[in-house]
């Protein structure tokens, strides 16, 4: 079983001034073991808390980040499945799923990871797996109105993975499930 | 120490200013020996004149409390300290007694050193004697003191014998001095 | 005292003293050993004749007493027999010892009989404790005086007749064993006083140095006090501690003075403190003028609050003696006292009462506000400090509110806190200003009103704007970047639910950071921009309620702040105006790229825009996406120019047409790329960039838009395999792996039925 903690657009500190106190106190240093962030930190101070909750960081670039050294996008293997990040400003139309699903083709993964939207989303689409996960601050966003903060956890375990949705809404943190089984019919 | 020599115990602070003396008579094997407890100052500020009465001392106990990790950390500072200024013959086989005091404190609920940390640490300086006592309402403060006039009473003498040139010694009846820092 | 001698000359008088001490008392043993009283006795004398020497330093003198005391024990023990055995009664001992020939080897033996004697209870304690307290004023040498009362002190240690003792007489014993030790305590005093004052003018520092070696044998006496359970408070505040500070302040001396307070506070309990505050207090401005007052003074007040967290039931005897009164009054008349004490010290007792008063009153804002007043009394008329252990002790006080109360709300209540800061030079203003900050991070406080915000922004000036004569010059770049940014996280915490007062709050934070010139707007302006654009949108969220001209917020005014706010921006090298550069001119070709997707993307989203205005938009972007620096990147802006001219939305555009053109652009532009990558032979292909191309041909088939046609795609998929073949490198796996997942995914369509899959069911895959 691995634990993969996804977020991005914190936009952090030109739109929000942290991450909730909530989500700090249930993201503990030792508990997980990626992280992927899809982008817009924006800044170091950021980039350190990250890592120190899970050294194994994964980041691609925002159009707001300040550090240009974070790729377009990146593939990375956890278990039997392959994951893809980008932060999703090069994808037009923004969120739009069918072009999502290209990018998904091609990086050729199981699991294509976006944000820019500041919504969360997941859909199982053509055998696998889109998510976006939304803004951990919940910052402002010109394309989502009433952003509410959330991230995601990958449960990763064999063929299958359990996506766990929080998201904070009036103050409470809200958690959903979304189950997925990776078929033996998928590519290789 | 007051507990033991007085059976008394006052939950008050008062700081201990150079060292404390205390005597005690025991019996030990069917004979009577006159202890010696010195306790030495807790902060060093109050120790002015050093710590010339560790000289000659046949049992060295150390006193920390369960509650506090510094206590426990600070053992092998007052150890060696005691090695360096007593000087013994034998510093590898001196006799040192550990007391881990306290134990009574909030039921336990406040303990920080574990009992199995502090045997550890006995065993890697050769076995000291370990005890968990209250001074407050005197647990173990009886053994450990026969524990304590046990283990001096094995420690040869360590004063060095003045020899006159015509005359052979003849031992005397010693008093024996422990030396701690409770 | 001592005769100048070097160390090897002083390590040899204590071997011979050592010699001496071992030889006598191997003789002494020997008597012992054979019941010779007489021996006994002339031997011991012999070896106590050694403590006589004066050449020896307080240390070594130590070390030689030790070791008589050693022997000493053994002559007890055996005066103990005698008398035991009724060989020898302790009255005949008594007497005897007497008959020594020299004062302190007869005191010595005296006080050792005087053991044996209370042990033996033929005679009450009192009498023959007073009796030795009187005798050993035949010395009068300091040094030996004070050995001599030292080992009265230690061997009557255990037969005071105290309460619950065996040696307790009558009523009076408790004041009898007081009175004894209290005398020999003042005894022990005058003489280590004294000390100070003898032997020649030159060697003032070396006595100082041993007196300070010497002081525990005094304090002992203290201890030895605060042990005798007898002395109850009563006792302590009627007799023991009056007594004690009448020899202290009448001593005169200074070392004695600070010493000897230090031991009061620490060998006393704290209740004992905390009831006879008044008495100790009163001490201290009697004090000598040099006496580190505050060291002491301070440990007393930490001492206290401690006690006071750790047992909370006494809070109402710290109200009931008036505690802080008490110690604020006498911190006061301290430094009235003192005049010479430097700023430091001052301020070091400051924050010892704070402390004392945040742990014991800890809903007393105003003695929060009282001792930074008195604080800012003591700095009046003295310019920015410039001492840094002073500086550090504000920081110190100025810390102090905010971890307590978690809550700088409180600390903005506080009149006196920024009239202390004032007293801060520029750079430790800083290190406030962003300890301030912390705590607001740390504790996620909102500050709601505008009045708060304006004293918030009065503390932390230092990192809102240049202060005079500032030299920020040596101020390094990452710091600089991490205070500002600081300054950015904190106006998110700059909230109100009411829109009025948000608007207010809104224009407080841009009336300050305004002032920040161009370094650090292009930090603090977008926090304010996208704190300004949230309250848009909160009034759009209320429908209707903002119509009237009389509402105060409206989004009309905040866009008039924002408009204000960025024109600002636009005088100073800012975001904003790189983007524009950037698009004619950067040489970055990533931050041009990362440009037009963020312009596409936009327009993609504009509905706003008229048709005409619309086409003059796209065409431009078209334009700039196809003067990119790299064939890549050109084509990639390109087929995403595609979406421009087909949107989904009611009244959406639907040109495709220009879709065709657009994709027909990127194909062109790939095909270049690809005869580039022919000419530069082993560099990776751009066969990925049909394949991307291609997926755009899907995207748009599904669409409906007749102008792409099975059989263009059916060409596309041809063409692709012809120029993998062709493709002069090995097949990179990446594209092998893009390829077929997109003729998968168009099999995938297929199988679905339906519409889709009647339309896909012509393309051929293999």
């Amino acid at each position: 079983m691995v634990l993969v903690l996804a977020l991005g657009d914190l936009h952090v500190p030109h739109r929000a001034a942290d991450l909730p106190a909530k989500f700090k106190s249930m993201l503990v240093p030792g508990k997980i073991q990626h992280i992927i962030c899809t982008g817009n930190l924006c800044i170091k101070e950021v980039h350190d808390y990250l890592k120190s909750l899970c050294p194994d960081l994964h980041i691609t670039r925002g159009e707001y980040d300040e550090d240009a050294r974070y790729p377009e996008t990146k593939t990375l293997t956890i278990g039997q499945f392959k994951l893809g990040l980008c932060h999703g400003h090069q994808v037009v139309p923004w969120g739009d799923l069918d072009s999502l699903a290209m990018l998904q083709r091609q990086l050729d993964v199981d699991i294509l990871v976006t944000g820019h939207t500041h919504q969360f989303k997941a859909y199982k689409h053509e055998g696998g797996v889109v998510i976006n996960p939304g803004s951990a601050t919940g910052a402002y966003s010109s394309i989502t109105y009433d952003v509410n903060p959330s991230f995601v956890l990958m449960d990763i375990d064999g063929l299958r993975v359990v996506v766990y949705v929080y998201e904070l809404i009036d103050g409470e943190v809200k958690v959903d499930k979304i189950d997925f089984k990776k078929t033996a019919t998928m590519h290789a | 120490m007051n507990q033991y020599v007085n059976k008394k115990f006052s939950n008050q602070y008062k700081a201990t200013i150079g060292a404390d003396f205390l005597t005690k008579e025991v019996q030990f094997e069917d004979r009577l020996f006159t202890l010696q407890i010195w306790d030495t100052a807790g902060q060093e500020r109050f120790q002015s004149l050093g710590v010339a009465f560790y000289r000659g001392a046949d049992c060295c106990v150390l006193v920390y409390d369960v509650n506090s990790m510094k206590s426990f950390d600070n053992l092998n500072n007052w150890r060696e300290e005691f090695l360096i200024q007593a000087s013994p013959s034998d510093p590898d086989n001196f006799p040192f007694v550990l007391l881990g005091n306290k134990v009574d404190v909030d039921d336990g609920n406040s303990r920080v050193v574990s009992e199995k940390k502090a045997k550890a640490w006995c065993a890697s300086k050769g076995n000291i004697p370990y005890f968990e006592t209250s001074a407050k309402d005197g647990t173990n403060v009886e053994e450990a003191f026969q524990c304590i006039v046990k283990n001096a009473l094995k420690n040869e003498p360590e004063e060095e014998l003045y020899v006159p040139d015509t005359v052979d010694v003849v031992g005397g009846n010693r008093a024996q001095r422990s030396s701690g820092c409770c | 005292m001592l005769p100048d001698g070097g160390a090897d000359d002083e390590e040899r008088w204590l071997a011979e003293g050592i010699a001496g001490v071992q030889q006598n008392a191997f003789y002494m043993h020997r008597a012992l050993d054979s019941n010779n009283l007489k021996d006994a006795l002339k031997y011991s004398a012999q070896m106590l004749s050694e403590l006589r020497t004066s050449r020896l330093s307080p240390h070594k003198y130590y070390d030689l007493y030790m070791r008589a005391f050693d022997e000493m024990r053994k002559l007890e023990m055996f005066f103990r027999e005698e008398t035991r055995r009724g060989s020898c009664s302790v009255v005949d001992l008594y007497e005897l010892v007497q008959h020594a020939g020299n004062v302190l080897p007869r005191l010595y033996l005296l006080c050792t009989v005087g053991s044996v004697y209370i042990k033996s209870k033929e005679a009450p304690a009192k009498d023959v404790l007073k009796d030795l307290v009187e005798m050993c004023r035949g010395i009068q040498h300091p040094l030996r005086g004070l050995f001599l009362r030292s080992y009265l002190s230690q061997i009557s240690r255990d037969k005071l007749p105290d309460i619950g003792s065996e040696y307790e007489g009558d009523a009076d014993s408790i004041n009898d064993a007081v009175e004894f030790v209290l005398q020999n305590f003042i005894e022990m005093n005058k003489l280590w006083v004294r000390m100070q004052h003898q032997g020649p003018v030159r060697e003032k520092e070396k006595r100082g140095k041993e007196r300070n070696e010497l002081r525990d044998l005094v304090g002992k006496n203290l201890h030895v006090l605060s042990q005798i359970e007898g002395v109850d408070l009563d006792m302590y505040k009627e007799t023991v501690l009056p007594r004690i500070l009448e020899q202290v302040v009448n001593c005169k001396d200074e070392l004695a003075q600070f010493y000897l307070m230090d031991c009061i506070i620490q060998v006393f309990p704290d209740e004992y403190h905390l009831q006879t505050l008044e008495t100790l207090l009163s001490a201290f401005p009697q004090l000598q003028p040099n006496v580190d007052i505050k060291t002491v003074l301070s440990q007393l007040m930490d001492r206290l609050s401690s006690y006071a967290a750790a047992s909370p039931e006494v809070l109402p005897e710290f109200l009931q003696v008036e505690a802080f009164a008490k110690f604020s009054n006498a911190i006061g008349k301290v430094i009235e006292a003192q005049v010479d004490m430097p700023v430091v010290g001052a301020v070091t007792l400051y924050v010892s009462l704070l402390t004392f008063t945040l742990r014991v009153h800890p809903d007393r804002l105003d003695y929060v506000d009282q001792v930074l007043g008195a604080c800012v009394k003591k700095l009046s008329g003295n310019a920015k400090l410039e001492d840094s252990r002073a500086t550090k002790q504000i920081v110190a006080l100025l810390s102090a509110p905010l971890e307590k109360y978690s809550n700088i709300v409180t600390a903005l209540e506080l009149s006196n806190y920024p009239r202390v800061m004032d007293y801060l030079d520029n750079s430790t203003t800083k290190v406030m200003a962003l300890v301030i900050i912390q705590s607001i991070m740390k504790n996620t406080t909102c500050i709601s009103t505008s009045d708060k915000i304006e004293a918030l922004f009065d503390l932390i000036k230092g990192l809102i704007k240049d202060m005079d004569g500032a030299q920020d010059d040596e101020l390094d770049d990452e710091d600089f970047k991490e205070e500002q940014n600081s300054v950015a996280r904190l106006i998110h915490m700059l909230h109100n639910d009411d829109h009025e007062e948000m608007l207010k709050i809104l224009c407080t934070v841009q009336k300050h950071i305004l002032q920040g010139g161009p370094k650090r707007l292009p930090f603090t302006v977008p926090s304010l921009v996208f704190s300004a654009l949230k309250l848009v949108r909160r009034l759009q969220g209320q429908d209707g309620d903002v119509i009237g001209e009389d509402v105060p917020a409206t989004p009309k005014k905040i866009f008039q702040i924002l408009h204000q706010t960025i024109e600002a921006l636009s005088c100073v090298p800012s975001p904003e105006l790189a983007l524009r550069l950037y698009l004619q001119c950067a040489e970055d070709s990533k931050a041009q790229i990362t440009a037009i997707h963020l312009i596409i993307g936009t327009l993609q989203r504009m509905s706003i825009f008229g048709v005409e205005n619309r086409d003059t938009l796209t065409h431009k972007t078209t334009g700039y996406s196809a003067k990119l620096l790299k064939k890549p990147d050109q084509c990639r802006a390109v087929y995403a120019c595609s979406h421009l001219f087909w949107t989904d939305d009611q009244d959406g555009i639907m040109d495709g047409e220009r879709v065709l053109l657009c994709l027909k652009r990127a194909l062109r532009i790939a095909n270049a790329a690809q005869q580039m990558a022919n000419v530069t032979r082993g560099s990776s292909g751009s066969v990925a960039l049909f394949i991307e191309i291609l997926n755009k041909y899907l995207y748009f088939f599904e669409k409906g838009i007749p102008e792409i046609t099975n059989t263009v795609i059916q060409d596309l998929i041809e063409l692709i395999r012809t120029e993998k073949q062709s493709e002069n490198s090995v097949a990179d796996p990446s594209t092998e792996a893009f390829f077929a997942s997109t003729l998968r995914y168009i099999e995938f369509q297929k199988q679905k039925g339906g519409s889709i899959g009647e339309k896909y069911e012509q393309i051929k895959t293999t």
